[in-house]
């Protein structure tokens, strides 16, 4: 039996399928979201167990390459320096991610203008403000009103406590005069909106057993189904289909039983990541776009962004406590964020102070280094690296290249037979001067602090947790694949709301403004209904 | 490994036959092997248990029962050296123990990594490390309070951000 026709379907129900279906709802259409994986029940998550490091590393992992579970998809990675993260279910991403939740600066979306480099976003932070705001209440995000690295902000629940090691860190960042605050953390300090009051476990990006973290599977989802959307997992969209007057008419989709199905739809909305997102409209050819559903401009997949990412860590001589606190949300410097000729390259990067490592990984990182040995001697080296190591990840501004890039791959499918994504991506000079500067100023900042031994290493491996660029903005058709408000340039009922339509990068964690990007396209539709096509 | 160089009595009789049962792609030699291999990088030191300790051990192979081809490709390669690494003096077994890193490093990545994640789980470890010897959910931790004067420095700096204009 067919399935009967929606107004409005929506693939991926993470960071931005969340927040759209949530704004959308209002409006009354009949709104479906199709997702590949599950709901997660949080009593699966690893701190429920003393082995949490292990399953952090196994059935948790952010390298759907490494997790393999039947609802990822396989992604090449052979001619990449870095890996991607992610994670497919019902919240996304946000099921492992840390929570940190910087916005763009102004100055982000003018990086043509300001430095001469990459492009200009055709909106600016003013226009995106007061969804910014809005996101960090559907969210739930903490925060200290005041940071002097941005234009003033409400706070909605109060900071993350930045503990022992916190207090350390800024010490030796106020030694050297260099800016800190604490993070902006999406992170619930109190029981805000049914969730629970953060419990400081530790390790977030192996899921907050807690229910403090906001994963959108707790924050924007209950509201949006108790309001009528309907959200049907293990759908995995293989492909847009059109008609002649080149307006989407749904998508095809495999079901949980691997059946082939089509879900008819007046307006087809993409909320699959920034790499997610171009495998399925590079896949959805026709005589009309046999380059892929949206593609005149030839972008679809191309200026791949992710941020390099470096990471210092020096070791103390007294216990931090690193263990107390969300891993990833402590305190952050922006002091090298914007740009300084001087430095030798353009744009920057911000530093983002992460809390100790479990016992297992100090162990690990231990014998990978050769500090920690077998035998006579392994428990007095473990002793003097266990909870006195602390450091940052420096997150480098990362500056569209159309040769880094998503495509298909000929050979590579996923279990359904679609085929898997491959990535072709090479390190700028910029980015290779800016993560050498990020290491070289780190291990100052970390000497000032107290540490003995500082080790650092960049870029990062799997690090490619922000995926951007690949179904850019703008208002030229010829240069951009979506409009100023997310609408596809060549398919006029076909929107783009995830990290794909990023003009540039910044140098902080993108999904504060992924949130606050899809429910500004979401206010737009909704006061254009009466001509959306148009 | 000669047979006799075999450490049958690392383990309490009662838990031999469940790691064998359990562990199909590990055989006896190879349990044994393991075993003998977590003493060695994991030896017991003040109230610190060794890795070869029954729990931790059986976890350990349990954990690389998936990996039994690298283990038994070690194995043979240590077999292969016709020496009883469990009688070697110290400084000999270090350098077997080299020998097979560096002849062995898939090998090597999987058993350290299992032996470690099994052994800095257990909650005997944790305590003596000073930590709760639990989970972290659902007892979480409780953080001290922050002294926001540290940012006083920070606040009366002023704006860092870039201003732009149209």
């Amino acid at each position: 039996m067919p399935n009967e026709s929606v107004d409005v379907v929506i693939v991926g129900a993470g960071a931005s399928g969340a927040a759209i279906a949530w704004s959308l709802v209002d409006t009354k259409m009949k709104i479906l979201c199709l997702e590949q994986g599950d709901w997660v029940n949080p009593a699966d998550y690893p701190t429920t167990g003393t082995d949490w490091e292990a399953k952090g590393w196994g059935d948790f992992s952010f390298s759907p390459n490494t997790r393999g579970h039947e609802t990822d998809y396989p992604i090449n990675e052979d001619d990449s320096p870095i890996n991607i993260a992610n994670f497919n279910g019902v919240g996304g991403s946000t099921i492992l991610y840390a929570a940190h939740f910087p916005r763009f600066h102004p100055s982000d979306f003018k990086v043509k203008s300001l430095d001469g480099v990459g492009d200009d976003w055709p909106i600016d932070y003013e226009t995106l403000e007061p969804y910014y705001a809005e996101n960090d209440r559907m969210m739930g995000v903490a925060a200290l009103a005041g940071d002097p690295a941005y234009p003033p902000k409400d706070a909605v629940l109060p900071p993350v406590p930045i503990g022992k090691l916190g207090e350390i860190l800024g010490r030796g960042l106020n030694d050297l005069g260099w800016h800190w605050w604490p993070s902006d953390s999406a992170i619930a300090t109190q029981p805000y909106d049914g969730r629970d009051q953060c419990a400081n476990l530790g390790p977030c990006v192996t899921g907050c057993s807690q229910g403090a973290k906001a994963s959108t599977d707790i924050t924007y989802w209950p509201h949006a189904i108790r309001a009528g959307l309907e959200l049907r997992t293990r759908c995995r969209v293989k492909e847009i289909t059109h008609d002649e007057n080149d307006m989407a008419t749904g998508v095809v989709y495999f079901d949980e039983n691997g059946d082939e199905q089509f879900q008819p739809a007046e307006v087809v909305i993409m909320a699959c990541n920034g790499v997610g997102t171009p495998r399925i409209l590079l896949n959805s050819k026709s005589s009309r776009f046999p380059n892929g559903i949206a593609n005149d401009s030839g972008l679809v997949g191309k200026n791949l962004m992710f941020h390099p990412y470096a990471s210092i860590q020096g070791v103390f001589e007294e216990r931090l406590d690193g263990h107390i606190g969300p891993g990833g949300c402590c305190i952050w410097s922006q002091e090298f964020y914007e740009t300084d000729q001087s430095r030798g390259h353009l744009r920057g990067y911000t530093f983002e102070i992460t809390r100790g490592r479990g016992a297992a990984a100090t162990a690990l990182g231990g014998l990978g280094s050769g500090k920690v040995p077998w035998g006579a001697g392994h428990h007095q080296a473990y002793q003097s690296l266990f909870d006195k190591t602390a450091g940052m990840v420096a997150i480098c501004e990362d500056l569209p290249e159309e040769h880094n890039c998503v495509t298909l791959d000929p050979v590579l499918v996923d279990s359904d037979g679609i085929p898997a994504p491959k990535i072709n991506y090479t390190l700028s000079d910029n980015s290779k001067k800016m993560l050498d500067h990020a290491v070289a100023r780190g291990e100052e900042m970390l000497r000032a602090a107290g540490a003995v031994d500082v080790t650092s290493d960049s870029p990062l491996g799997v690090a490619g947790w922000h995926l951007m660029g690949t179904a850019r903005m703008g208002t030229d058709p010829a240069k951009s694949v979506v409009n100023e408000w997310g609408r596809s340039h060549d398919v006029k009922n076909l929107f783009v709301v995830d990290g794909s339509i990023f003009v540039t990068s910044a140098g902080v964690n993108p999904t504060s403004t992924i949130q606050a990007l899809s429910l500004y396209i979401a206010d737009n539709m909704k006061k254009r209904l009466a001509n959306l096509f148009d | 490994m000669r047979e006799d160089a075999m450490p049958k009595d690392t383990m309490p009789e009662d838990t031999m036959p469940d790691l064998i049962s359990t562990d199909a792609a590990l055989n006896r030699d190879a349990s044994a092997f393991i075993t003998l291999l977590l003493g060695l990088m994991i030896p017991a030191e003040g109230d610190m248990p060794s890795a070869d300790d029954p729990v931790i051990a059986q976890k350990c192979l349990r954990g690389l029962s998936s990996a039994g081809s690298l283990v038994m490709d070690a194995l043979g390669f240590v077999n292969d050296q016709d020496v009883d690494l469990q009688g070697l003096s110290q400084s000999e077994q270090v350098r077997l123990i080299d020998a097979l890193k560096a002849a062995k490093p898939e090998f090597i990545a999987a058993f350290q990594f299992n032996a470690v994640t099994s052994y800095y789980a257990d909650e005997r470890v944790l305590t003596v490390l000073g930590l709760e010897g639990r989970a972290p959910h659902p007892g979480g931790y409780k953080a001290p309070e922050t002294d926001w004067g540290l940012l006083e420095p920070v606040t009366r700096r002023g704006a860092i951000f870039r201003k732009v204009l149209e």
